[in-house]
């Protein structure tokens, strides 16, 4: 029977149960990056909220590192290499960044989290095997840890990234 | 096509708002009260008072052992929470409902109003001799348009979902062509026949349109609605189908900074009190 982890809002799950499906619900203008090594057949997910975590230099609240892509992204991938991944094995892949529909919206946060995330990615020569991005849908992603299989589903349709 | 007048009528079947609910509402929002008399009001409503006890007996709190009484499980849940179990109790017969119409999954809607309740309590600094008990009041209401909705229209539905999602057209324009109506309107007339104050039904009303209101609660209630949808505690299906939040930003001055950092600072707040009920 296959499990669903559940990956909530600001936070990542790595698995290498193969029964094991990692989803992450209602993806607006957060992001979810997933990685998955189909050599040893582990995988690991992130729920992005925020681009930067250096607006919340100077306030005592220690922060939660899966918040932002600066400090969520290199978490993500120290827990795969701690399970023993190689950075070359590893697939990359990007959802979400939505937006809300007014075109007149001046703040783009799901914008300027996809431009942080391939930032971020890009300076750490990591490529983006296949990507979800934009729109003012959301998105509901699910990984399937015994074939690597990424599936997107919204209120009317599902498929595959 | 069903009328709004068809689904007014109906409202008339549907219980009203308890009493005792609102009336222990308010109670927790004047500043002096004693736990006494608090739990003298809620012990008459005995659904209300197991509600009570058993969210404080699970495993969110910590305790030594089983709380029996009331007074002990008020001072230990604290202000806001007591005031969303009260709620959430007072109305669960359409938040907990498995709803057709909006195929919401259970308590999406309910989760994404607690969350937008505690954000407007977060925001309400930028309003001055704003009445925090109203605020949070009307912020929890603010969709319970869509909750009674969800009973009555589960076809027409599937066909406004199609426009949002295939057609890239908004929420509110959508629910209007199919319909003939929006789930504000329904709300405000729900909230009305309940007799809530005039603040808490403008708020349903007006949330999606704030430009048309100058009422600094529903500008404040449609700057968290917007936050808990940049969040993502928003409901799977309509989510970023909304226009019309540039007014509020705008009022505000919320530059893009400022705006991340309400996201980041209210995001565990909203995370902590969904995650207690939950359990």
């Amino acid at each position: 029977m296959p499990k669903y982890q559940i990956v909530n809002i600001a936070d990542f799950k790595v698995s290498s149960d193969s029964e094991d499906i990692l989803v992450t619900y209602s993806l607006g203008s957060c992001i979810a990056v997933v990685l998955y090594d189909p050599y040893l057949k582990h995988g690991a997910m992130i729920h992005i909220m925020l681009p930067d975590s250096t607006i919340m230099r100077g306030r005592s609240t220690t922060i939660n590192k899966s918040k932002f892509v600066d400090t969520g992204i290199p978490l993500l991938f120290k827990a795969m290499f701690k399970e023993g991944s190689k950075r070359n094995n590893i697939i990359t892949k990007v959802i979400g960044g939505s937006n809300v529909i007014d075109k007149s919206n001046f703040f783009n946060i799901g914008e300027r989290n996809y431009t942080a995330v391939r930032k971020m990615l890009w300076r750490n020569n990591i490529m983006i095997k296949s990507e979800d991005i934009g729109g003012s849908k959301s998105r509901t992603v699910k990984l399937f840890l015994d074939s690597g299989k990424v599936i997107i589903s919204n209120a009317t349709e599902e498929y595959e990234v | 096509m069903i009328q709004i007048k068809e689904i007014l009528e109906k409202i008339d079947y549907l219980q009203p708002f308890s009493k005792i609910a609102q009336k222990a509402i308010s109670i927790l929002y004047s500043d002096d009260f004693t736990i006494n008399e608090l739990s003298e009001l809620i012990e008459k409503d005995v659904a209300l008072t197991v509600n009570i006890l058993k969210v404080v007996n699970s495993a969110a709190y910590i305790k030594t052992r089983e709380i029996t009484n009331l007074h002990s499980a008020i001072n230990m849940l604290g202000k806001k929470t007591m005031v969303s179990i009260i709620m959430m109790s007072a109305s669960e017969k359409y938040f907990s409902d498995k709803m057709e119409g909006y195929e919401f999954f259970q308590g999406e809607i309910w989760e994404h109003s607690l969350a937008v309740a505690v954000i407007s309590l977060e925001l309400s600094k930028y309003e001055s001799g704003i009445n925090k008990d109203t605020l949070y009041t009307a912020a929890l209401l603010h969709d319970i348009g869509k909750i009674v909705l969800s009973q009555f229209v589960s076809d027409e539905y599937k066909k406004i979902n199609d426009l949002v999602f295939n057609q890239n057209k908004d929420f509110i324009s959508a629910e209007k062509k199919v319909l003939g109506f929006t789930h504000p309107i329904v709300g405000a007339a729900i909230l009305k026949k309940w007799n809530f104050s005039p603040n808490i039904i403008e708020v349903a009303k007006f949330h999606q349109s704030p430009n048309l209101s100058d009422n600094p609660y529903v500008h404040l209630v449609s700057f968290a609605d917007y936050i808990s949808f940049l969040m993502g505690v928003s409901s799977q299906k309509d989510g970023l189908a909304y226009t019309g939040y540039n007014f509020v930003l705008k009022k505000y001055n919320i530059k893009n900074n400022e705006l991340e950092l309400i996201i980041a600072e209210t995001s565990d707040k909203v995370k902590n009190l969904i995650d207690s009920l939950k359990k």
